[in-house]
């Protein structure tokens, strides 16, 4: 009677031991995995290390050698090419002779100044074409195999881990399987079947495991990837899409050549293929501001204005303090004629401006350089937008089609030219002052006249002659005005835009020395040189008077 | 009662080999872990070194084409000086010994002389060789050694690591022949050992092709 009890006993002991033997046959196994996924995580990781130390190297040297070619070498032979010029036109033939030789000797101290970078037919070398070949390509090439690296690292991580916690419920098991040895009712079994359960559970999760996808980048995409990128940053966009497609046929999931090949089709205006690029850019996984801003803009500019405030909103939601899409909202909230929301768009951008300036100098910081040129890319983009209505579209013009832009145009009109005023002083208040333009009395100008002088033989002044349309070869420029209520002493801002966007060597800044009112002239001038003259193009002159956009005029130089 | 004799004896055998098998496994899981340290100090070193000869080639590179933008000014005053002297003109003389002059002031302060060649072109190439040379030799640039001795390692802690399935293995056995009653059981313990003694001699091995 009392052996059966017993024996039944030392039966049950000897199943859990065995089991527990199996248990840690595949604890062992576990470990093992564990150690090879840490081991191949920490290699991707080294060379992640290694690939992004090596990418820096190779932008901060290239950097530094293109520096010498553009700064060293080829300043050196602009200067010499400017010396000639102005030799020639005081008639020094000799000087010229003498700087021409010169300047053709200093071509052997770069490769930038030899074929097949400089252009012999318009004197300037393609640098961008040189900074491909020299750096830019290979860094690009780096900096994705880091990534990728860095990226397989982190899967393999994931796996380390995963194994980690299978030893954790093996040791779970084990403990399970021990306690059932203390127990002598039937909830033994519970124990030995729940422990058994774990183990089973363990084998199928790392039988999964093995099935689990890693990143994959084949090499041939990277370099197909990195040659795209180097030809889009020569402009060479058509050439640079069929990279990207070969790219995308080794890697269809590639995010960063869907990003690329999109913003490659955005610059050649296929805006379609742009924007359907982007959304697959973001599906792949590179859902960030850079992708979203792009997408956003874009579908503004295919007149989808929906998308582009959906879009804009995920952007702001990411990164509240980009102004730049915050004034893209605004002006598609405008394009669909919703004129009360894109004025609270434009409040909020203009109240973030200010914000940022008003932070960066208590720190005694500056400002970031693209504040400046967000907030006058959004006054661009309004003169588009009515430059789009009227069907008055310069080549520069980024604008939706005329007819999907919505609301009463006379509407859209005033309150557009009321926000480019206010862009315009809030950006000239803001970089001078450092705080939202003041509400003080209104200054006032007429409207500007372009001038030449007329002088006689002698060369003493005749007459001024209006001359807002001017032949090629111009100078300089007069800018005739009546004005009231200038107050002595007050901050004076000229601002000159060339097709659209500002030229900052034609700027001036000063303090009103006229009298209160009165009339006025303005030159914009190269004259104090022999050498250079007015390119043509479309040139907008603006006038602030204490960060208060006063007049706004344009003139004209021809092509040649 | 010898029956009971030789069942007791063979779980205490039985028993000791476990206890056997379980330091031997600890002891393997530790030279695993040494491997591993190992290893991950040699990373260390290595990814130093490689900080460090990428920082030689950014400096060296500052350095020689600081060099060479102070030889362009050079040039261009000298050149200017010799087309001038060429031209024969005494009126220049001033001017073309001004040139000169500049030249030389250039060439003794700002950029080493050594690197102009024989045609009077500026061997930055040469500069360069130079000062990394100059660096290996007194700074570790050569990450590759490191990393080889780094990977060698992580194999060595992988393959120890993978010994622990042959104990582990042998445990079972053990086990198992406790668990027998038939005669199965000694196949079973000797199966244990044979495969104790291997999984130790596969330990001893790595650990001498190691040393």
């Amino acid at each position: 009677m009392s052996t059966k009890p017993l024996s039944r006993e030392i039966r049950f002991e000897k199943l859990v031991s065995v089991l527990i033997a199996l248990t840690t046959i595949f604890a062992a196994t576990a470990a093992l995995l564990e150690r090879v996924a840490s081991n191949e995580a920490e290699k991707a990781n080294r060379l992640a290390e290694e690939l992004s130390i090596s990418a820096t190297t190779e932008r901060v040297s290239g950097n530094v050698i293109f520096s010498y070619d553009w700064q060293g070498a080829f300043q050196t032979w602009r200067e010499l090419d400017l010396l000639i010029t102005n030799a020639e036109t005081f008639g020094d033939t000799a000087a010229a002779e003498r700087y021409r030789a010169l300047r053709d000797r200093v071509t052997g101290l770069s490769p930038l100044l030899q074929s097949p970078y400089f252009d012999n037919s318009v004197n300037f070398p393609d640098d961008t074409r040189y900074e491909a070949d020299l750096y830019y390509v290979e860094a690009i090439r780096l900096t994705e195999q880091f990534k990728y690296q860095a990226a397989l690292g982190n899967s393999w991580e994931e796996t380390a881990s995963q194994f980690v916690l299978q030893l954790t419920f093996y040791a779970v098991a084990l403990s399970l399987f021990g306690l059932s040895t203390t127990i002598h009712t039937f909830i033994r079994w519970l124990f030995v079947g729940l422990a058994s359960l774990i183990v089973l559970f363990n084998i199928a999760w790392s039988a999964v495991l093995f099935f689990v996808p890693f990143p994959e980048l084949p090499p041939a995409a990277i370099t197909a990837y990195s040659q795209g990128v180097g030809l889009a940053y020569q402009g060479r966009y058509h050439e640079a899409i069929e990279l990207y497609n070969r790219a995308l046929s080794a890697q269809p999931a590639y995010a960063e050549a869907l990003d690329e090949r999109g913003s490659a089709y955005f610059a050649i205006g296929n805006y379609a293929h742009a924007a359907a690029d982007y959304e697959a850019a973001l599906a792949a996984g590179k859902y960030d501001t850079h992708v979203l801003w792009n997408l956003g803009w874009t579908y503004y500019l295919l007149g989808r204005y929906d998308d582009a405030i959906r879009i804009n909103q995920q952007a702001l939601a990411l990164d509240p303090t980009l102004i730049g899409v915050r004034s893209n909202q605004a002006i598609a909230l405008l394009a669909q004629g919703r004129t009360t929301n894109a004025i609270a768009e434009y409040d909020l951008a203009l109240a973030e401006a200010v914000r940022q300036v008003a932070e960066a100098r208590a720190r005694g910081e500056e400002p970031p350089a693209s504040l400046w040129y967000y907030l006058d890319a959004a006054a661009v983009d309004l003169y588009s937008l009515l430059d789009e209505l009227h069907g008055t579209q310069k080549y520069w013009t980024q604008a939706p089609p005329a007819n999907t832009i919505g609301g009463d145009p006379g509407q859209l009109e005033s309150t557009a030219l009321g926000q480019i005023k206010r862009l315009k002083e809030y950006t000239v208040s803001l970089e001078f002052n450092g705080a939202a333009p003041a509400d003080t009395r209104n200054p006032t100008a007429g409207a500007f006249s372009f001038v030449q002088e007329i002088l006689d033989a002698n060369g003493n002044f005749v007459e001024y002659q209006e001359s807002t349309v001017n032949a090629y070869g111009i100078n300089q420029i007069g800018i005739l005005f009546d004005y009231t209520g200038f107050p002595v002493g007050a901050q004076e801002v000229w601002k000159v835009y060339t097709n659209g966007y500002e030229d900052p060597a034609l700027r001036v800044v000063g303090n009103w020395a006229l009298e209160e009112s009165g009339s006025g002239i303005k030159f914009i001038t190269y004259a104090f040189s022999s050498v250079f003259v007015f390119a043509s193009g479309e040139y907008t002159v603006d006038l602030y008077i204490d960060s208060h956009l006063v007049q706004s005029g344009t003139f004209y130089v021809e092509y040649p | 009662m010898n029956t009971e004799f030789r069942k007791n004896r063979f779980e205490i055998f039985s028993a000791f080999m476990i206890a056997v098998v379980t330091i031997l496994s600890a002891l393997t899981a530790w030279r695993a872990n040494v491997a591993d340290g190992i290893a991950g100090n040699a990373d260390f070193e290595g990814v130093t070194s490689s900080i460090l000869s990428q920082e030689a080639r950014i400096v060296n590179g500052i350095h020689a084409y600081e060099h060479y933008r102070a030889y362009t000014s050079y040039y261009r005053y000298n050149e200017l000086g010799n087309i001038m002297y060429n031209e024969g003109d005494n009126a220049l003389l001033q001017d073309q010994s001004g040139l000169w002059g500049v030249a030389l002031g250039l060439q003794y302060s700002f950029f080493p002389p050594r690197y102009v060649n024989r045609d009077g072109s500026y061997d930055v190439q040469r500069e360069l060789d130079e000062l990394w040379a100059d660096q290996a030799q007194q700074t570790d640039l050569n990450p590759t050694p490191h990393f080889q001795r780094a990977d060698g390692y992580r194999d060595k802690s992988i393959a120890i690591t993978a010994v622990l399935i042959v104990f582990a293995t042998a445990f079972f056995l053990f086990t198992a022949g406790q668990a027998i009653r038939n005669r199965l059981k000694y196949l079973f313990a000797l199966g244990g050992i044979l495969v104790t003694l291997a999984g130790a001699a596969i330990v001893i091995l790595i650990e001498f092709a190691f040393l």
